[in-house]
């Protein structure tokens, strides 16, 4: 075991050194596809997300009772099946690239999440404030605008940093549709090379984004268990 | 659609076995490791609780696709072989744990210390605490944490066709490259949906239970 170790190291510096010139030529493409899938993810999760979370707190029941189902059935279907079939559904619609669909399908896939966001987050405004609101006659959508959205999103916006955290790390799943992010632009150099060990450089890039991040966003909340 | 499905059924029923059995060894060794990385967290050694940190932050921190292929092609590359069934296993496991440790850290945090004392106070036997006040403290707190371990695992093995594991993933995939029918993807997600809907129904039923038996 330990003479294979010193194999393989020796084997690896032929191909590593090559493999991670490669990986860092192309790593500023590939991350701001990484970037391009994430973020566009989260804006669709949250734009999908927060009508679902007003919708599962309507007065009408069939409104609320619809859009809690909705959120629970997408909170069962996992990545891997949601994105082959969106990415199928949308290549027989456009021709779509392998980005554009995966931003779409986890997007699709982090909506339930972003609702449920949302929803602490509206649970979160007094009843108090709309009932004044309304009572000085101020019309549903301005009342969303000026008292609901303010306030909601001092709560919703460290909770939906955290979902950025997890999109950005589901957005490797891009790459097994074929996208180049981090992981495909990655996976080429080493099925290429087969310098498997640049898979840890990988994670440790993934590893140095995400991670300052989820600890600023404990910062910003004030959450000192750790 | 409905027609061809019903001609995949057999093989993705064979996917759906495997599945299952992933999910369920996984779980229970998730269980059993989340408890164990939760002891050392809370423990007094600084150096293993700093290992604890390290390990929940790192898998946290990374996304579960290079943790399967870290641990399947790093692995064999120092010589360790490992056949896919338990990579698999091993990946899911150090990912949930990563998650869920925290999750039973605070279950085990919430059983109230106070109950044994009121059991010895009132005269209770070892036998009748046990049975009256400590399992059903305990399994209150670990049906909860079983039931999201399970959907956790259920929702990741289709990560594992990666790896080549024919669970339900893998045969939708075969199929689709076969047949070209995609809706076989839309299929599969019903599955996955009915199956975390009994995992929730399974879990209340069985808290209900626990607590008006003891």
């Amino acid at each position: 075991m330990i003479d294979s170790f010193f194999f393989w190291l020796a084997e690896m510096d032929a191909n590593f050194a090559q493999s991670l010139y490669l990986f860092l030529q192309r790593l500023p493409g590939a991350l701001w596809i990484t970037l391009q899938v994430t973020l566009g993810a989260c804006i669709m999760a949250s734009l999908l997300g927060f009508p679902l979370a007003l919708a599962e707190r309507s007065p009408v029941r069939w409104v609320s009772v619809t859009a809690k189902i909705l959120v629970g059935i997408g909170q069962g279907i996992p990545l891997p099946p949601l994105v082959f079939l969106i990415y199928f559904t949308s290549l027989s619609l456009f021709p779509a690239t392998p980005t554009q669909a995966a931003t779409l399908s986890i997007g699709i896939f982090t909506m339930p999440y972003a609702a449920a966001v949302f929803r602490a987050g509206l649970r979160a405004v007094p009843e108090g404030q709309i009932e004044v609101a309304k009572a000085m006659g101020m019309p549903p959508l301005t009342l969303i605008r000026r008292v609901t959205l303010p306030i909601s999103l001092r709560v919703v916006l460290p909770s939906l940093g955290h979902l950025a955290v997890v999109t950005l790390l589901n957005s490797s799943f891009a790459s097994v549709i074929g996208a180049t992010d981090i992981t495909g632009m990655s996976r080429n150099i080493i099925n290429a090379n087969f310098s498997t060990t640049l898979w840890l450089v990988v994670g440790a890039v993934y590893f140095l984004i995400a991670f300052p991040v989820s600890r600023l966003l404990l910062r910003i909340e004030g959450r000192t268990n750790r | 659609m409905i027609a061809n499905w019903a001609s995949y059924a057999g093989e993705l029923f064979e996917g759906l076995k495997i599945t299952l059995l992933v999910t369920l060894v996984a779980s229970m060794l998730t269980v059993i490791w989340a408890s164990f990385v939760a002891w050392l967290r809370l423990g007094r050694n600084r150096i293993l609780r700093g290992i604890a940190i390290a390990y929940i932050e790192l898998f946290r921190s990374t996304p579960i696709i290079i943790q399967i292929f870290a641990i399947f092609t790093v692995l064999p590359s120092i010589g360790l072989r490992i056949p896919p069934f338990e990579s698999a296993i091993a990946a899911l496991v150090l990912n949930a744990g990563g998650y869920l440790t925290e999750n039973v850290r605070s279950a085990f945090r919430s059983i109230p210390e106070g109950l044994t004392e009121v059991a010895d106070a009132l005269g209770m036997s070892p036998y009748t605490k046990l049975r009256r006040v400590i399992l059903p403290q305990s399994l209150k707190v670990m049906i909860p944490v079983c039931a999201n371990t399970l959907l956790f695992i259920l929702l990741t093995t289709p990560f594992v066709f990666l790896v080549g594991l024919q669970e339900m993933m893998m045969k939708a995939n075969t199929i689709q490259a076969r047949t070209g029918d995609y809706t076989v993807f839309f299929l599969v997600s019903i599955i996955y949906v009915v199956l975390s809907l009994l995992v929730h129904l399974g879990a209340n039923v069985l808290e209900r239970r626990t607590i008006s038996h003891f």
